[in-house]
């Protein structure tokens, strides 16, 4: 398909634009540091070069025409200023805007493109204009200017040469050290003379060459090119090379040549001579050489080739880039919903060799039961990505829209290397960026307004993203003027979710805020049509079974917490039964199971509360509430679970115990069902409902607010 | 002019050394007329003391040659001296040519002594 290469360059420029804004705002603070400013240059030049390649004329041209002014200020020639970066940072919005419409959307606004470069022309030093011009159409797939840096970088593969010269080298012209001295220049290089054959002075004849060499060559360079060093020596030298490492491809082998291995691979040593020496104690090179079996310049060159290679492999180690594959995310997909039907399969193994008593079937189902919890963990893991990327955007984000309003604002971050599961952090994208955008508008106050309160008038918002358990809390916290309780319950007042006489903590006042229609008043810059309001996050929230709390110290800021479990597939959950059906819950949520006796329930007087050592414990007893028909046994459980900070009870008739629970959703027609969030299939094949614990707590709150209004009962 | 003539000076002990000062190139081109006197050099005296500091260039024969009159030194149970290598045309090119050592050279008595190491 010929749109695959297309989609390939997309998929790394859309990267390398990240890359670029990220430099870019990491520049506009630290001007000088040439190392920020080669990043800015590496992915201007990599952009250029492959969209060149790739037949993407306009963007590369116009890459090219900021490439050029920084060019100059790699060279020194004229330096960093912020309306540089400033636009820099918006040529590199159009770029994407050429992405994007190359992709079918929106069109580029080309006036914009003309004013951008003309712009940027404006940084050039009068005479170089003209080159600058003349190279755009010069413009081919080499990729510009006599550039020395690669576009991409290769990995550095290790070879072992060894170069024979004829003895009548020296008198058809050829100086052996001119050929040792380009293979140098090819990379970095270790010679090893061997001199063994050079005949003893009385009879050597000093005009014919009696020295041969053993490289070791670390180099970018394939094997043709080191070829093409000896080119016109071949016919009459003995020139072997081989690829000793190649890159890092089998570093994760334990291959590790020993000196002894390396020499015996060479044929410098006889296995035999190699076991008989290793059994003494002296060191192998030194042994090999008093024994005469082998060459010191031998072992010289054994040494070199193992050095050089440990080298490379710890210079790789040490290096950031960490090798990977691009896998397509559906791909992945499929195999993790592959992994939740294995889970599901070998729960029902388990379960029928616990009912066989039969010794090899139950320790062939323990084995498959460790192999498929291994498989379950990291499947769950390749999806995991690091928050870190979606916080670096937001920095863009306050950058751009503080400046808008007038104010200052720097966004602080931490764990950044925080992992989620790659879904929800896209899901998790649009509710942060509201929230952030609410505190910029509503949170932080205008500069001269913080210095008045005695604040610094630089507010900060600060983002963090930390585990916790099985789930991940990402806090945003700013240092504005914190929410307006009055205001807020003013306003639940006036939309009757609260009455005068209410009296709700803070925690609980503040959660009101996420009802729909409470968004504020004023309309938040540049929303305009998205209709995203606190209501649409929490939705969104509720969607990845996370939960959302504020804190507010009015005056001094506001932190809202944002809890998402770790992983979205596969959960530890409480199986429950009621009246012959079965239902699972969240482990993470359960605190402990009680037993509720009739008697009890009696004793009530019709108030669903029961005593847990020294607290009065609500409770919602299932039955009623789902409308499953039957008696309540006598002795029925309450499962006490504790949600945004409250104990509430489910009661329902057994708790059987622990469930892996792979988590199917029930399908359209049953979306809307309250209070249940999915289903899971057991282990003997019957299904279990997934209970949405927050939801049924909440409707049951809320059922009891409104009993009580209309008893009129405090 | 390049210069490989040699000085002989006998010590008390009787020991003959010979004292050779080499001058100018020392390369392909001068290499048989060096490696002349080198053998009578080695015929007449115990030791042999190579000074290199005021050489101007030198080359893989060259080199060669002096191994090889190592090689003979040391089968004879005399000793070779090679001095002055540090600095000049001789660091580089020793690297280049990879003969810098870190053992000795099998052929000789002692074994951490290679000619090229100081």
């Amino acid at each position: 398909m010929s749109e695959q290469p297309n989609d390939a360059f997309r998929e790394e420029a859309y990267e390398l634009l990240t890359e670029l804004e990220t430099a870019l705002l990491m520049l506009e603070e630290c001007p000088d540091d040439m190392e920020l400013i080669s990043r800015v240059f590496r992915a201007m030049h990599t952009i250029k070069g492959s969209g060149a390649m790739f037949g993407f004329d306009e963007i590369s041209a116009f890459t090219h025409e900021i490439e050029t002014v920084f060019d100059l200020v790699r060279n020194g020639e004229i330096a960093v200023t912020k309306e540089m970066v400033d636009l820099c940072l918006l040529a590199r919005d159009q770029i994407k805007a050429m992405l994007d419409a190359s992709a079918g959307e929106a069109r580029v606004d080309e006036t914009r493109t003309e004013h951008l470069v003309q712009a940027f022309r404006e940084f050039l030093p009068e005479n170089k204009e003209c080159p600058a011009q003349e190279q755009v159409s010069q413009e081919g797939v080499d990729g510009g200017q006599a550039q020395h840096e690669p576009a991409r970088k290769s990995a550095l593969k290790t070879y072992r040469i060894h170069f024979k010269p004829a003895s009548d080298i020296f008198a058809n012209g050829t100086n052996p050290l001119n050929l040792l001295r380009e293979l140098s220049d090819l990379g970095e290089a270790r010679v090893v003379a061997q001199v063994e054959e050079i005949a003893s002075l009385e009879n050597l004849d000093p005009e014919s060459c009696q020295v041969h060499w053993d490289i070791i060559l670390t180099t970018a360079e394939d094997k043709d090119a080191i070829r093409d060093v000896f080119i016109f020596v071949e016919d009459d030298s003995e020139i072997r090379i081989e690829m000793i490492d190649d890159g890092g491809y089998f570093d994760d082998e334990e291959s590790h040549k020993l000196l002894g291995e390396i020499l015996v691979e060479r044929g410098d040593l006889r296995p035999e001579d190699l076991e008989r020496v290793l059994s003494s104690r002296k060191r192998l090179g030194d042994l090999l050489v008093e024994q005469q079996l082998v060459q010191p310049g031998k072992v010289e060159a054994a040494v070199a080739e193992q050095q050089a290679v440990d080298r490379q492999r710890q210079t790789r180690q040490g290096q950031e880039a960490v090798s990977s594959i691009r896998v397509p995310a559906d791909r992945l997909d499929k195999l993790v919903d592959l992994v939740g039907e294995l889970v599901t399969v070998q729960s029902r193994l388990s379960q029928t060799a616990a009912g066989r008593e039969d010794a090899l079937l139950t320790s062939v189902a323990e084995e498959v039961e460790r192999l498929t919890e291994e498989l379950r963990d990291i499947t769950l893991n390749v999806r995991m990505l690091p928050i870190g990327s979606t916080f670096s955007k937001f920095k863009r984000l306050v950058r751009d829209l503080s400046r808008e309003l007038g104010k200052e604002i720097e966004l602080e971050t931490s764990g950044a290397d925080t992992e989620l599961d790659k879904t929800v952090i896209e899901k998790l994208n649009d509710p942060l960026v509201h929230i952030i955008r609410n505190s910029i508008d509503h949170g932080i106050e205008m500069p001269e307004v913080r210095q008045v309160a005695g604040k610094p008038r630089e507010g900060t918002v600060h983002l963090a993203a930390v585990h916790s358990g099985d789930s991940v809390i990402i806090e945003i916290r700013d240092d504005g003027k914190g929410l307006d309780r009055d205001a807020i319950r003013a306003k639940a007042i006036e939309r009757g979710l609260l009455s005068e006489a209410d009296d709700l903590p803070d925690s609980d006042l503040f959660q009101l805020i996420f009802a729909a229609g409470f968004s504020t008043a004023q309309n938040v810059t540049s929303v305009s049509g998205r209709g995203v309001g606190m209501d649409v996050v929490k939705r969104a929230i509720d969607a990845l079974r996370g939960s959302i709390q504020i804190q507010s110290e009015k005056g001094r800021g506001t932190v809202i917490r944002v809890k998402i479990p770790l992983t979205l597939a596969i959960i530890e959950s409480l199986l429950v039964k009621i009246e012959g059906d079965h239902y699972v819950l969240p482990l993470a949520l359960v605190e402990e199971c009680i037993e509720l006796t009739r008697q009890e329930v009696a004793d009530a007087h019709g108030r669903d509360l029961v005593r847990v050592r020294d607290q009065l414990v609500p409770y919602l007893p299932l039955r009623g509430w789902f409308a499953i028909e039957g008696e309540r046994p006598d002795i029925e459980q309450v499962v006490i679970t504790k949600v945004n900070g409250h104990r509430v009870g489910l009661v329902v008739d057994h708790v059987i115990g622990e469930h892996q629970t792979v988590i199917k959703s029930l399908g359209r027609m049953y979306r809307d069902v309250e209070g249940i969030s999915g289903a899971t299939i057991l282990g003997d094949g019957t299904v279990a409902l997934i209970m949405d614990v927050p939801h049924l707590v909440q409707g049951a709150e809320l059922a009891e607010r409104n009993a009580t209004h209309a008893a009129g009962v405090c | 002019m390049s210069d490989f003539s040699y000085e002989t000076i006998t010590g008390e002990d009787g020991w003959k050394t010979a004292h050779f000062s080499l001058q100018g190139e020392l390369t392909i081109a001068n290499a048989e007329a060096l490696r002349q006197n080198l053998v009578a050099a080695l015929e007449e005296c115990g030791e042999l003391a190579l000074d290199g500091s005021t050489v101007s260039e030198v080359d893989l024969a060259a080199m060669q040659l002096l191994c090889a009159l190592h090689r003979a030194a040391v089968a004879r149970g005399k000793t070779v001296v090679l001095r002055g290598i540090e600095d000049g045309c001789w660091p580089e090119t020793l690297a280049l040519a990879g003969f810098s050592r870190h053992e000795g050279c099998v052929h000789a008595t002692d074994k951490t002594k290679c000619l090229w190491c100081s």
